[in-house]
């Protein structure tokens, strides 16, 4: 196959459909960057929101805890943009948009630091966020959606059962995350939360070579585990919203809460039965 | 010497480099797995074709691990598009521009 000669109109035929075939591939990636773009949207919302609102108990540090979950989220994304098989280069457009919406965002937060805070601001720096975070992958999944017309739909990232190691680092992922819900107790306990979270991490994404690197567990995780991740986030920062405007819970029901935001991702990483 | 067909690039005249290339032309870099299953080829013709393409400097490699897994990613160069594109408009000025 490799000598032999093609006939033109064959070899124009076939350069139309790789081409078509290159650019509707990488969809799953796709969909993993809008909600990642969703979650970055709802980080920068809720750190403006928190940063400019003059409601937040001195005495908690909301805002700390928030910054772990991005730190996990990026080294798992590394491995699962490995897993794409197809990168692919953003468009000038997009690049522009990105640029103007980060100025637009760090002119909101300046401007409510040199003024009188105000929730609004951080509500409208999170609008900002967000809408770019996710309106750049949400256009870049209509356009593969739209290049996809016509070819078959390949299996998206089915969620086959997990390596010893990512079924480990997965169910450490889970409870870090309810240990972070946790470390809203009080100053000194989040701290120590705070301390413990950042030696875990700093820990995994020392091993990024080994198997044992939580970019493996991107490079694994199926649509069940990034589902599980994404409600554990989400319950997350709904619970690091709560406590920044009604002051910190008293331990039974951090630890509720604790073992509520542990709970999906733990779930799904869990070995199904075969049916 | 004018006719459109000395325009033609030897090294895309096979389906696999032809293939490869165009399907690198819509990609930053694609992996050796992934560019198996978009191409429909086995391992050794894409291997061969990468190579080929490599040594004319069409395509560069680069192996990466990452959580214990190697991967080989395939990027077209800047000459390696053009030599695509130059052999494509000279395809379609030999067919008419029809493609099928």
């Amino acid at each position: 196959m490799e000598s032999e000669r093609m006939d033109d109109h064959d070899a124009l035929r076939t350069v139309a459909r790789m081409r078509l075939r290159s650019a509707a591939s990488g969809r799953a990636f796709a969909w993993l960057n809008l909600w990642s773009g969703v979650m970055l949207g709802a980080y920068v919302g809720l750190f403006a929101t928190i940063l400019t609102s003059d409601r937040v108990d001195a005495d908690s540090q909301p805002s700390q805890m928030l910054l772990p979950v991005v730190l996990l989220h990026s080294a798992i994304v590394e491995g699962a943009k490995e897993r794409a098989g197809i990168h692919r280069q953003l468009r000038a457009a997009d690049i522009v948009v990105i640029v103007l919406a980060s100025v637009i965002v760090v002119a909101i937060l300046a401007v409510s630091f040199l003024g009188t805070p105000a929730p609004w601001f951080g509500l409208a720096a999170g609008a900002v966020g967000l809408l770019v975070c996710s309106g750049v992958p949400a256009t870049r999944l209509l356009r593969i959606e739209r290049a996809r017309r016509g070819e078959p739909l390949a299996p998206d990232w089915p969620s086959s059962p997990l390596s010893r190691p990512v079924l480990a680092l997965t169910l450490s992922a889970a409870v870090l995350l309810g240990m972070i819900a946790l470390g809203q107790v009080g100053a000194i306990a989040s701290l120590a939360i705070l301390v413990a979270v950042v030696v875990l991490l700093f820990v995994a994404l020392a091993a990024k070579e080994t198997a044992w690197s939580l970019a493996r567990a991107g490079l694994e995780w199926g649509r069940r585990h990034w589902a599980g991740f994404g409600a554990s986030v989400l319950l997350l920062f709904g619970d690091v919203a709560l406590v920044t405007f009604a002051g910190p819970q008293p331990l039974p029901i951090a630890a509720a809460v604790a073992a509520l935001v542990a709970a999906p991702l733990a779930v799904s990483a869990l070995p199904r039965r075969a049916s | 010497m004018n006719h459109p067909r000395h325009q033609l690039d030897e090294a895309l005249l096979t389906p696999v480099r032809l293939s490869l290339m165009a399907a690198l032309d819509e990609a930053a870099e694609a992996d050796f797995a992934t560019l198996r299953e978009l191409l429909d080829v086995a391992d050794s013709p894409l291997s061969k074709a990468i190579s080929h393409l490599q040594a004319i400097g069409y395509v560069r490699v680069e192996k990466r691990t990452l959580g214990g897994r190697a991967r080989t990613w395939v990027a077209a160069t800047g000459d390696g598009r053009r030599a695509l594109a130059a052999h494509v408009a000279a395809l379609q000025a030999i067919t008419g521009g029809a493609s099928g």
